[in-house]
């Protein structure tokens, strides 16, 4: 086997590097091959990333209410799901009060959704919010303020050019058990502002504590809109809302996937379909490799058919020719694996500025790059696989050389 | 056990083109007995070289049979042919077909790592029939390196390395001058003879055919006697 690989290598690589110009380029072709599919499926996966991820920091990763009605004991409403969840599974279930209102600032007026949390301030839901702050502080209480404190997302804060420790009133429409429509005013002192990561969210939502504003929500403490729940695993979300959905009762169960069902349906197929196109420029690759492996063949007819004089068989040419293989397809696919890894670590940075594709095209505040390892592998197995089907015909030639005719004398 | 090391039996050869027949080979007999040394010469076109190719087992009869040791042959399958030709053949070809990108003692070592032997005993080996060919000093010297002559002297090393019971030579000088086709062909007479071996000679080189005990002359591919 020794020997065999030895010969391998020594027929496939010269001295010259205009020697090697066929094996070369059919390197490259096989590295550009994995570096399109593997930079293309990471920047898909970066998407699908950053869009969940956008979707579980501000809606959890499973939301369930009563079909949209209030919620009035939030202590007996956890109760009814006590079987349903594994507490394992959780990190954090948050109560949570959702009223939409207006801001208003200098004449201009938004309509907002004021998120009210009742969350322990050091729990996932504001942890994860904090670290969404770009401007400003968290809503940890100050004492000393006399206004109620409200983090709001970044495209609203702009729109409105609100500035950190500004007050500004929230309207909220009230509806009185008589049908008279009247309003609720609260005043807020802007203490952080947020990127949510997503255009919409950074426009429309505002967040603040419930303890002060029970009164002005027309909320108790153990009243809400609906409950957050948060799991070490998201997908464990899907699990739940299926239990849920078989218990009898008024409830509904939504979770980080419905919010934008269609688009992750459609990112799923985006990622299947470039793979396939992509997987053809592989296939194209192959063919010159194919023809690189043909070449070296042909040129060394002369040593093989010698070689075969003195006792190789054809199936260990064979061999010799599926070493050749299955070097040009791991050098090729190896190096298309680093190739990829160092552009996709340069393109991260260059997305992040928002340099290549503006984020608003996608009304996502930032595209990451991530590479997942079982696609890269996946890659470099098709890139292997694909290399080694090219090798069927020169395999075949090889075995069908005949020593006479490599060696008559010219 | 049979008393003679190949027998070749009513051996034809044809090429087929356009539709037609084109005979190279008729009915050859030859029979080559143990550590005996035959020269076959002919015109170019007779079929000697074909001939030699056949008995080598490198190319197959149109017809007849062919026997080593009483053994057939045609019996057998491309694995053990070539296991056949790694133990018992050693080729010289016009041509010395050295690899380029290998030394002079990996080139000679060639057939013995085929045959996956203990490499420090055929290493060994090769560097002995160095010594005898005289290139002791040019072990590690790659073919580009060495002159015509010298390249036949390692190929020739090569041919012997397995310690083969018949050495097949196919214008073994032809593609060297005159004072080198004398010292090689001497040399390679010698070797096979201290070595055994059979030796089966292809040329056209008359001068050359004079040295062997045994002549043969092909003429359009049959037995012809000799015209001196």
């Amino acid at each position: 086997m020794k020997l065999l690989i030895s010969l391998s290598f020594k027929f496939l690589w010269k001295k010259s590097f205009w020697g090697n110009i066929s094996t070369i380029l059919s390197l490259v072709g096989l590295c550009l091959g994995s570096v399109c599919l593997i930079v293309t499926l990471s920047l898909i996966n970066g998407y699908e990333y950053s869009l969940k991820k956008s979707v579980y920091d501000v809606s959890g990763h499973l939301i369930v209410d009563k079909l949209g009605r209030p919620i009035f004991d939030n202590q007996k409403f956890k109760n009814e799901f006590s079987e349903v969840f594994d507490p394992k599974d959780i990190v954090e279930e948050v109560p949570f009060v959702l009223r939409e209102g207006l801001v208003a600032k200098e004449g201009q007026v938004r309509g907002v959704v004021l998120q009210l949390q009742a969350a322990s301030k050091s729990g996932a839901l504001f942890s994860r919010l904090n670290k969404k702050i770009i401007k400003g502080k968290n809503l940890s209480t100050d004492p000393e303020s006399e206004n109620v404190g409200i983090l709001v997302g970044a495209g609203l804060a702009k729109s409105l050019k609100l500035e950190i420790g500004e007050v500004f009133p929230f309207i909220l429409p009230y509806v009185s058990e008589s049908g008279d429509i009247s309003r609720k005013l609260q005043k807020f002192e802007l203490v952080g502002i947020l990127d949510l990561g997503q255009h919409d969210l950074n426009h429309r939502f505002v967040f603040s504590d419930l303890n002060p504003l029970v009164e002005f929500s027309g909320f108790s403490l153990n009243q809400s809109t609906g409950v957050r729940y948060f799991f070490k695993d998201p997908n464990k979300a899907l699990i739940y809302q299926s239990k849920i959905q078989k218990l009898k009762g008024f409830f509904s169960a939504r979770t980080w996937k419905d919010a934008h069902r269609t688009l992750f349906h459609a990112i799923e197929y985006e990622k299947q379909i470039l793979f396939i196109v992509l997987s053809l420029m592989l296939l194209i690759a192959s063919f010159n490799a194919a023809s690189s492996m043909f070449l070296n063949l042909m040129n060394h007819t002369k040593q093989f058919s010698l070689l075969k004089s003195i006792g190789l068989s054809s199936f260990k040419v064979n061999i010799i020719c599926l070493i050749q293989a299955v070097i040009l397809a791991a050098v090729g696919s190896l190096l298309g694996v680093v190739i990829s890894l160092a552009i996709i670590s340069g393109l991260g940075a260059l997305l992040k500025g928002g340099y290549i594709i503006p984020p608003v095209v996608y009304k996502l505040s930032q595209i990451n790059l991530v590479v997942e390892f079982g696609d890269v592998f996946l890659v470099f197995l098709m890139s292997v696989f694909v290399a080694l089907l090219a090798s069927i015909g020169p395999i075949r030639m090889a075995s069908k050389i005949k020593p006479v005719e490599g060696l008559k004398y010219e | 056990m049979s008393d003679y090391l190949l027998k070749a039996e009513s051996i034809s050869k044809s090429y087929f083109s356009d539709h037609r027949r084109l005979p190279v080979l008729n009915s050859v007999d030859l029979t080559i007995q143990k550590g005996e040394s035959v020269v076959i010469t002919g015109e170019s076109g007779a079929g000697k070289s074909t001939l030699l190719q056949i008995l080598g087992t490198l190319d197959t009869p149109t017809e007849g049979k062919i026997y080593f040791e009483d053994q057939n042959l045609a019996t057998m399958d491309d694995y053990h042919l070539s296991q056949f030709r790694n133990l018992n053949l050693g080729f010289v070809f016009q041509f010395h077909y050295l690899l380029e990108e290998f030394t002079a003692l990996e080139n000679i070592l060639l057939a013995w790592k085929i045959s996956g032997q203990n490499l420090d005993l055929g290493r060994q080996k090769a560097l002995g029939l160095l010594s005898e060919v005289g290139l002791l000093d040019r072990a590690e010297h790659y073919p580009s390196q060495m002159s015509g002559g010298e390249q036949q002297r390692i190929a020739i090393c090569r041919a012997l390395v397995m310690s083969p019971k018949l050495v097949l030579a196919d214008e073994p000088t032809g593609n060297l001058d005159h004072n080198n086709t004398h010292q090689v062909a001497d040399l390679m007479k010698s070797l096979v003879q201290n070595h055994n071996a059979s030796l089966i000679v292809v040329t056209h080189d008359l001068q050359l055919a004079q040295t062997f005990p045994k002549h043969l002359h092909l003429r359009d591919g049959r037995w012809a006697p000799l015209i001196s």
